[in-house]
C-alpha cells in the first residue's frame, strides 16, 4: 500500500478583494467583490514507504497547499487522500501521531524560553515515554551540533539552529511520514549541508517516507530520486530527476578546451555560442544533434578536452515554468490572503 | 483525561518559566489591577449610606457578589483569557498550523495554552472578600454550602468559557471579529444582582444567554436562595454548550485555509 | 478642530496629513462589522448601569440625592458618559505605538520624512470623526426616547463651553494615551502593564461613577488629574453643576493640563527615540 496517496486533489480559495483608497472602502462595504483561485486542479501521485519525492514549483504553484491538505489543515474542495490509510483532514489522533509537516518559514518553539522547554512540551503532547525521547532527541541533536544550544533562550538562536530545533521537535515522535515545506530557505550552505545529511540519514535508517518542497535545487538534487514537478496546481512531471531533463530540455551543453585561444566565428558553425574564454568555450546544441556536432567539432578543431553535458537544472526548470503558461491570461497568484498593505492590525 | 490534565500542568509551568521572565512588569500589574474592584466596593460603600438595600440585597450580600464576580472572572482570565484573545490571530496568521497538526484537541490546546498569572491575585483577593462577607453576614458555615459554592463557580467559569469560545470561532469568517471586546461588555450583565433586571430579562438572561449563572448563581447557592431546579438546570445547560462548542469548532475548521508563510 | 493640539515644531497641517486620515478612515470603514457591534453592545454596560441606579434610587427616600445627583441626573450622567465614550475612541494609540516600538514597525516611520506622533495624531482624529459622525445615530435615539429625563445643559453658553471642553478632552486623552505608549522605550513588555492601566483610566475619567462620589479628600485629589478632564468635566458643565466661574477656572485647567502633556509627550519622544537609537531598536 502507498504511503501517501492522491487522487484529482483540488483546492479552490475564494477571497474578497479589497479596494485601496477611500472609495474603495466605501465600494466594498456594500459590494465586495470575489475572485476564485484555483490553487490545486487534479493532483494525483503515489509515494511508497520509505520514499524521498521532491515537490518543484514555482511561488504560489500550489505545493505549500497540496502539502497542507495532506497533513490534513485544510479541507480539499474536492478529491481524495489517504496518508497511511488514513484521510488527512479528519485529523484522527492516531494519524497526528504518525506524521510530521516542517514549515522553513514558521516556527513553534516558545520564543522565549530554551528550546529544551519546548521539546519536554511536545513529549507530553505526543506522549512519548521519557526515555526514548531523551535517546532520540540525543541522536538529533548530536548529528545536528547544536547540543551546546539546548539551555539557550531561543531568540537567542540563530536562525540555522533555530531551523534544527525546529526539525527535532517535528521529528521527537518519529513520524512515518514527514512532509517539509522549504526546510532549508534563509539558511548559509553549511547549515544547509548539515540539514539534508539529517534528512538523508532520516530517510534511510528510520525508513520514513518524505515529501520535500524547496526552492533550492541542491536539496533537490542531493536527496530526491524522483521530483513533482507543479504549476499552476497541475502536476505536470512525475518520475526521476534525470527523465525530467530529458523529457524538458531540448539542449546539451558542450564544453571544450583547444591548444589555441579560438574565435567565435569558426565555433558559431556548431551552435549557439554560450561562453568563451581563450581557448576554453561553451556551446549550446541541440539534444539530438549533440552526438554529430560532437563528432565534427573534434574533426575541425584541436581538441584537448571535451565533455558532453545537460544544462543546469535551474535552467531548465525556469524553461518549464515559463513554457507552461495556464491558457487564459488572468493568471492570479494563488495565494490565500490578499490583504491590501496595512502595517497596523492591531487592536 | 488524565493525559489532558498533566498537560495542562505542563502548559501551565512553561508559562509561569515563562512569566518570571518579566517581572518588573508582574510586580506593575498586581500594584494596578485590583483597582476596578476597590472602586466598586467603594461606590456600594456610598450608595448604602443612602439605602439599607438594593433590589433584595443587603449591604453585604451585594459585597459578597461583587467579590465572587471578582475571583469568578479572575479564574477565567487565569485559564483561558489570553488564549480567546489570540485565536483570532492564529487563524489570521496561520499559527493554527501547529496546532491542528498535534495529536491532542485542538480545542484543548489552543484553549489552555496560555496562563495568565497576573489575574491570580485577584481571584485570591475576591476570594478573601467573599469569606470576609460571609463572616459579616453571620451565615452559618457549612461544608455543604461552600461545596455548592465552588461547584457553582466552576460551573460559571466554564460556561463563560464556553460562551467565549464558540463567539470566538466565529474569527474563521470574519477575521477581524474580536467577540473579546463584546464579551467584555456582556460581562457588566453578569456582575449585577439579578433581581436589577426586569422580570422577563431575567428570564432570558438565565435560560437563554445565561450570564446569570455565572456569579450570581454561586451566590445564591451559598445563601440558599437557589431553586433546584434552577441549579441542575444550569449544569445541564453547561455540559450542553461544552459539546456544541465542539461540534461548531469541528465545522468551523472546515474554513480554515492556513494563511501562506 | 483642535489644530492647537499638534505636537509643536513639527510638519505643518499638508497633503500628507490629509492622506493618513484618509487611510484611518478606509480603515475604520473596512471593518464596519467590527464598528457597527461594538456600538451595539457598548449599550449593555450602560443599560445594566442604568437599571442598577433604578433599583438603587427605587430602595431609597423619594427625591433621594446622591452627592448632589437626584435620579434624572444620574441616568443623563451615565447616559451622555456613554455617548461621549462613543467619540473618545483614541486609546488604541497607545497599543498601536506599543506593539510598534517592540514589533519594530517604528523604523519604516523613521526612515519616513515624516513626524511619527502627528501621523497617529491624523489616524486618530480620523477615527473620532467617522466615531462622532456614527455616533449620531445613538445620540439621537437617546435624546429621543430618554427625554422626559435627559437634564440638557439650560443655557446656549453651557452648550458653547460644552463643546469646548469635549475638544479639549479628547486630545488630553490621545496625549494621556500616547504617553502611556511611549513609555514602551524603557519597558520591555509593557502590554499587561497597559491592561491594568486602562480600568484605572476609565476611573478616573469618571466612566465607572460620577467622581463627586469618591470620599472629600479623595475627590480633592482626582478633581485635578489631568484624566478629570477627559469626559468629567464636561458632564459637569453639561448637567448644570458648575456656575460661569468654574466653568471658566475649569477651561483654564484643562488648558493647563493640555499643554503640560504636550511638552511632556515631545520630551518622552525625544528621550524615548533617542534610547531606541541607542539600543538599536
Amino acid at each position: 500500500m502507498a504511503a501517501v496517496e492522491a487522487t484529482a486533489l483540488t483546492k479552490v480559495f475564494t477571497t474578497v478583494k479589497r479596494r485601496g483608497g477611500l472609495t474603495g472602502a466605501f465600494r466594498g462595504l456594500f459590494r465586495p467583490e470575489r475572485t476564485e483561485v484555483r490553487a490545486v486542479e487534479g493532483a494525483s501521485f503515489a509515494l511508497e514507504p520509505g520514499e524521498l519525492v521532491g515537490f518543484l514549483g514555482p511561488n504560489g504553484a500550489g505545493k505549500t497547499t497540496t502539502l497542507k491538505m495532506l497533513a490534513g489543515l485544510l479541507h480539499p474542495t474536492s478529491g481524495s487522500a489517504s496518508v497511511l490509510g488514513f484521510t488527512p483532514w479528519e485529523r484522527r489522533d492516531d494519524f497526528r501521531r504518525r506524521i510530521s509537516l516542517v514549515m522553513g518559514a514558521k516556527n513553534q518553539l516558545w520564543w522565549d524560553l530554551p528550546a529544551r522547554d519546548s521539546l519536554a512540551l511536545n513529549r507530553e503532547i505526543y506522549g512519548v515515554p521519557y526515555d526514548r525521547w531523551k535517546k532520540t532527541v540525543d541522536e538529533m541533536i548530536e548529528m545536528l551540533e547544536v547540543g551546546n544550544r539546548l539551555e539557550v533562550q531561543v531568540r537567542e538562536l540563530s536562525l540555522g539552529e533555530r531551523m534544527k530545533f525546529e526539525l527535532i521537535a517535528c521529528l521527537l515522535h518519529e513520524p512515518q511520514v514527514l512532509f517539509l515545506d522549504e526546510p532549508t530557505i534563509g539558511l548559509d550552505v553549511v547549515s544547509q549541508q548539515r540539514i539534508r545529511e539529517f534528512l538523508r540519514d532520516v530517510n534511510a535508517r528510520r525508513r520514513t517516507t518524505i515529501l520535500l518542497t524547496s526552492h533550492n535545487m541542491a536539496d533537490i538534487k542531493g536527496l530526491a530520486s524522483r521530483v513533482l514537478l507543479i504549476n499552476h496546481g497541475r502536476i505536470m512531471h512525475d518520475g526521476p530527476l534525470a527523465t525530467l531533463i530529458e523529457r524538458w530540455s531540448g539542449t546539451k551543453r558542450l564544453a571544450l578546451t583547444a591548444s589555441r585561444p579560438l574565435v567565435r566565428s569558426e565555433l558559431a558553425a556548431f551552435g549557439e555560442v554560450l561562453a568563451l574564454d581563450g581557448p576554453a568555450a561553451v556551446l549550446c546544441v541541440p539534444r539530438d544533434r549533440a552526438p554529430a556536432v560532437t563528432g565534427e567539432v573534434l574533426a575541425a578543431l584541436p581538441v584537448l578536452d571535451l565533455t558532453v553535458e545537460d544544462p543546469p537544472i535551474e535552467d531548465i526548470i525556469a524553461e518549464i515554468f515559463q513554457e507552461t503558461r495556464p491558457p487564459t491570461s488572468a493568471a492570479k497568484a494563488p495565494k490565500a490572503e490578499s490583504s491590501g498593505g496595512e502595517d497596523h492590525e492591531w487592536e | 483525561m488524565i493525559r489532558y490534565l498533566r498537560l495542562w500542568r505542563e502548559l501551565f509551568i512553561t508559562c509561569l518559566l515563562r512569566e518570571m521572565l518579566f517581572r518588573a512588569n508582574f510586580i506593575a500589574i498586581l500594584a494596578t489591577s485590583s483597582w476596578w474592584f476597590v472602586m466598586n466596593v467603594v461606590m456600594f460603600q456610598v450608595i448604602f449610606g443612602h439605602v439599607t438595600e438594593i433590589a433584595g440585597w443587603t449591604k453585604y450580600e451585594i459585597f459578597f457578589l461583587v467579590g465572587t464576580s471578582h475571583a469568578t472572572f479572575g479564574i477565567f482570565e487565569t485559564l483561558f483569557m489570553v488564549n480567546m484573545t489570540r485565536i483570532p490571530d492564529l487563524i489570521r496568521t496561520g499559527e493554527l498550523d501547529f496546532y491542528l497538526l498535534k495529536p491532542v484537541s485542538t480545542q484543548f490546546l489552543i484553549s489552555a495554552r496560555y496562563a495568565d498569572f497576573e489575574a491570580v491575585p485577584n481571584t485570591i483577593v475576591g476570594f478573601l472578600f467573599v469569606a470576609w462577607c460571609a463572616a459579616k453576614l453571620h451565615a452559618v458555615f457549612s461544608w455543604t454550602a461552600l461545596a455548592t459554592f465552588a461547584l457553582f463557580v466552576v460551573n460559571g467559569v466554564t460556561l463563560y468559557y464556553t460562551l467565549l469560545f464558540v463567539s470566538v470561532t466565529i474569527s474563521f469568517w470574519f477575521m477581524r471579529f474580536h467577540a473579546m471586546n463584546i464579551w467584555w461588555q456582556l460581562t457588566s450583565l453578569a456582575r449585577q444582582p439579578a433581581e436589577v433586571f426586569p422580570p422577563a430579562l431575567r428570564f432570558v438572561l438565565t435560560y437563554c444567554l445565561p450570564m446569570l449563572v455565572i456569579v450570581n448563581f454561586p451566590v445564591k447557592a451559598y445563601l440558599g436562595r437557589l431553586p433546584l431546579a434552577a441549579g441542575i438546570w444550569a449544569l445541564v445547560a453547561t455540559g450542553l454548550l461544552l459539546a456544541l462548542s465542539q461540534v461548531f469548532f469541528t465545522f468551523a475548521l472546515r474554513r480554515y485555509r492556513s494563511a501562506s508563510s | 478642530m483642535g489644530v492647537a493640539a499638534l505636537p509643536a515644531s513639527l510638519v505643518p497641517w499638508s497633503r500628507l496629513n490629509r492622506r493618513f486620515m484618509t487611510i484611518g478612515l478606509s480603515d475604520a470603514l473596512a471593518y464596519r462589522g467590527t464598528f457597527i457591534l461594538g456600538i451595539v453592545f457598548a449599550m449593555i454596560p450602560l443599560a445594566t448601569s442604568l437599571l442598577l441606579w433604578l433599583a438603587i434610587y427605587r430602595a431609597g427616600a423619594v427625591g433621594l440625592s446622591i452627592a448632589g445627583f437626584d435620579l434624572h441626573g444620574m441616568l443623563s450622567y451615565y447616559l451622555v458618559m456613554h455617548l461621549l465614550g462613543l467619540v473618545y475612541v483614541v486609546e488604541d494609540v497607545q497599543w498601536d505605538v506599543t506593539q510598534q516600538i517592540r514589533g519594530g514597525t517604528l523604523n519604516s516611520y523613521l526612515m519616513r520624512p515624516i513626524s511619527y506622533c502627528l501621523v497617529q495624531w491624523d489616524l486618530k482624529m480620523a477615527a473620532v470623526l467617522v466615531a462622532a459622525v456614527i455616533a449620531l445615530i445613538p445620540a439621537s435615539l437617546v435624546v429621543i426616547a430618554a427625554r422626559s429625563i435627559l437634564v440638557l445643559p439650560a443655557a446656549a453658553w453651557q452648550w458653547g463651553a460644552f463643546v469646548v471642553a469635549v475638544l479639549v478632552g479628547i486630545q488630553i486623552a490621545f496625549l494621556l494615551s500616547l504617553c502611556i505608549g511611549l513609555s514602551a522605550f524603557w519597558f520591555l513588555e509593557t502590554s499587561g502593564f497597559l491592561m491594568a492601566a486602562f480600568p484605572m483610566q476609565m476611573i478616573l475619567s469618571g466612566s465607572l461613577f460620577p467622581l463627586e462620589l469618591l470620599p472629600k479628600p479623595v475627590y480633592a485629589v482626582v478633581g485635578n488629574l489631568p484624566w478629570t478632564y477627559m469626559t468629567y468635566f464636561p458632564l459637569q458643565i453639561w448637567l448644570g453643576r458648575l456656575d460661569a466661574a468654574a466653568v471658566a477656572r475649569g477651561l483654564l485647567f484643562q488648558a493647563g493640563w493640555l499643554a503640560a502633556l504636550l511638552g511632556f509627550s515631545t520630551w518622552l519622544w525625544s528621550r524615548g527615540i533617542r534610547r531606541y537609537e541607542a539600543v538599536g531598536g
